[in-house]
């Protein structure tokens, strides 16, 4: 038990400490594509301690949801990182952990385009409505795909679903796929990124959150994007041997790299297209799930 | 570097990572075009950490250009109360540094000084640390050069020493020889009695 407990703070450890390591791996790499010698690696890290030490200050007469909305993004994330095996493979575990970590996900989105409504702020309210928008297309896509793995592995335990092992499967291969182009989609990078759109609307959902606030709320977003990069990799490599640590760091980092090098290559798209290639890749995710229940 | 003392725990804070919004208060976009060229690729600020928010929420420190228009008031100084204390604010160009060649028109403020005065008059916000960049408009360099000022990279490069110079007899009589017949003018100018 206490075993149990001493891994789950590792995991923790590890992954508060390789978001913000990961986005700085990301940002060097995008520096090096544009020429620019880019900044150190721990730069994020930087930026987010420096955000941490400032006070966090309010406008106007906010409400209660935007207050705490970083903080409870933030321990949402945390809590769902227990579930998922990352640098280790102790975690929390029961029949329906799959579910949890579904709901954490879905309302971490919710309660930060709720939060910023309250504000008041036009440029929050424009980019709650697009979060709101895009996490209801992302988190649809993001169900069915996870449906995918349940019915073919027909076990709601997440420890069940992780890895793909052979006999692989058609439809256990497309939704690996289509996970790979989620992860891309709901870590909020560049054609994505609508509801924060820094060069557009401000920064749009967080425009309002300063100091110490502003720190948590980016924390959690990156821990997201990190969450989802951990299930995809847990698809992939092999699990309970002694190099799965290195497995997971190793592909962690390839991810980093593939992902920015997209990101530095595409454009900001206009929300009707984002939404449209969700819809159609939605459409598309169904029939492999269709083809998933019928045993292909 | 004038205005409110740079605290050492501001330095501290800022020392890795500074994040900046640019505050256009009626610029004529020279000095603007010149900031964002410290974030091209040969320059490129962000290897200090330097990064260009797009919210005053966000940021630690205001990139000031423009001499403030009255037009351009209300929103610069709903800007600048919108950024979070504890606060730096880089002045750059002529015309924030001191109204540049709009000091005495009538449709500005005049700079960053008299903006500081209006503030601390209507709201009695005291001035933070300010580091002027003077030029028209000034070099990408230095405008790097002033944010790594703000964070204690490098020295200050002025020197706020008056250096008065003895005017020797010699001197005098020469100037009395140039001035021939305004020694009335020259001595009221210089408040001296001229003795030969």
């Amino acid at each position: 038990m206490i075993w149990v407990f001493i891994g789950a703070l590792a995991n923790i450890g590890f992954i508060l400490l390789a978001a913000p390591l990961l986005d700085g791996l990301e940002r060097k790499i995008k520096a090096w594509l544009q020429n620019r010698r880019g900044p150190p690696i721990p730069q994020t890290l930087y930026d987010i301690v420096k955000l941490l030490r400032k006070p966090g200050g309010l406008t106007g007469n906010p409400g209660l949801l935007y207050r705490i909305a970083p903080y409870m993004f933030f321990t949402n994330m945390v809590i769902a990182f227990l579930f998922i095996p990352t640098l280790l493979d102790y975690s929390l575990s029961f029949i329906g952990d799959i579910i949890v970590v579904y709901y954490l996900i879905t309302a971490s989105s919710i309660i930060l385009a709720m939060g910023s409504i309250s504000t008041g702020n036009p440029f929050a309210i424009t980019g709650s409505t697009r979060e709101i928008s895009l996490s209801m297309a992302g988190k649809l896509l993001t169900g069915i795909t996870l449906a995918i793995f349940v019915a073919v592995n027909k076990s709601f335990l997440i420890t069940s679903l992780f890895p793909i092992i052979p006999p692989y499967r058609l439809s256990s291969i497309l939704g690996l796929i289509v996970f790979a182009i989620l992860v891309y989609i709901e870590g909020f990078r560049l054609p994505f990124d609508i509801p924060e759109a820094e060069p557009e609307i401000a920064g749009g959902v967080i425009i309002e959150y300063t100091g110490r606030d502003l720190g948590f709320a980016i924390y959690s977003l990156l821990l997201k994007r990190l969450l989802y990069t951990s299930i995809l990799l847990n698809l992939v490599i092999p699990r309970y041997t002694v190099f799965s640590p290195i497995y997971y760091i190793v592909g962690v980092i390839v991810f980093s790299i593939l992902f920015s090098t997209i990101e530095c290559f595409s454009g900001r798209h206009r929300i009707e297209y984002a939404l449209s290639f969700m819809k159609k890749l939605s459409l598309a995710t169904g029939v492999v799930l269709v083809l998933a229940v019928l045993g292909y | 570097m004038r205005g409110g003392s740079m605290e050492v725990d501001l330095l501290k804070l800022y020392r890795r990572s500074l994040w900046v919004f640019h505050l256009n208060s009626g610029s004529c976009n020279g000095c603007d075009i010149e900031v964002l060229n410290i974030f091209a690729p040969r320059p490129d600020a962000e290897r200090f950490g330097v990064k260009l928010v797009g919210s005053p929420r966000h940021a630690d420190a205001i990139v000031f250009t423009g001499p403030v228009t009255m037009e351009a008031l209300p929103r610069v100084v709903r800007a600048f109360n919108a950024v979070p204390n504890p606060k730096l604010v880089i002045a750059i160009g002529s015309c924030s540094c001191g109204g540049g060649i709009w000091y005495d028109s009538y449709s500005v403020l005049g700079g960053i000084n008299e903006f500081y005065k209006y503030m601390k008059r209507r709201y009695g916000v005291e001035p933070p640390p300010t580091i002027y960049v003077p030029g028209c408009p000034p070099k990408p360099e230095a405008i790097l050069y002033a944010v790594l000022l703000a964070r204690g990279f490098v020295e200050q490069k002025q020197y706020r020493s008056v250096y008065v110079e003895e005017l020797s007899t010699e001197m005098l009589s020469k100037l009395k020889k140039m001035l021939a017949g305004e020694e009335a003018v020259l001595e009221k100018a210089i408040g001296v009695e001229i003795v030969d």
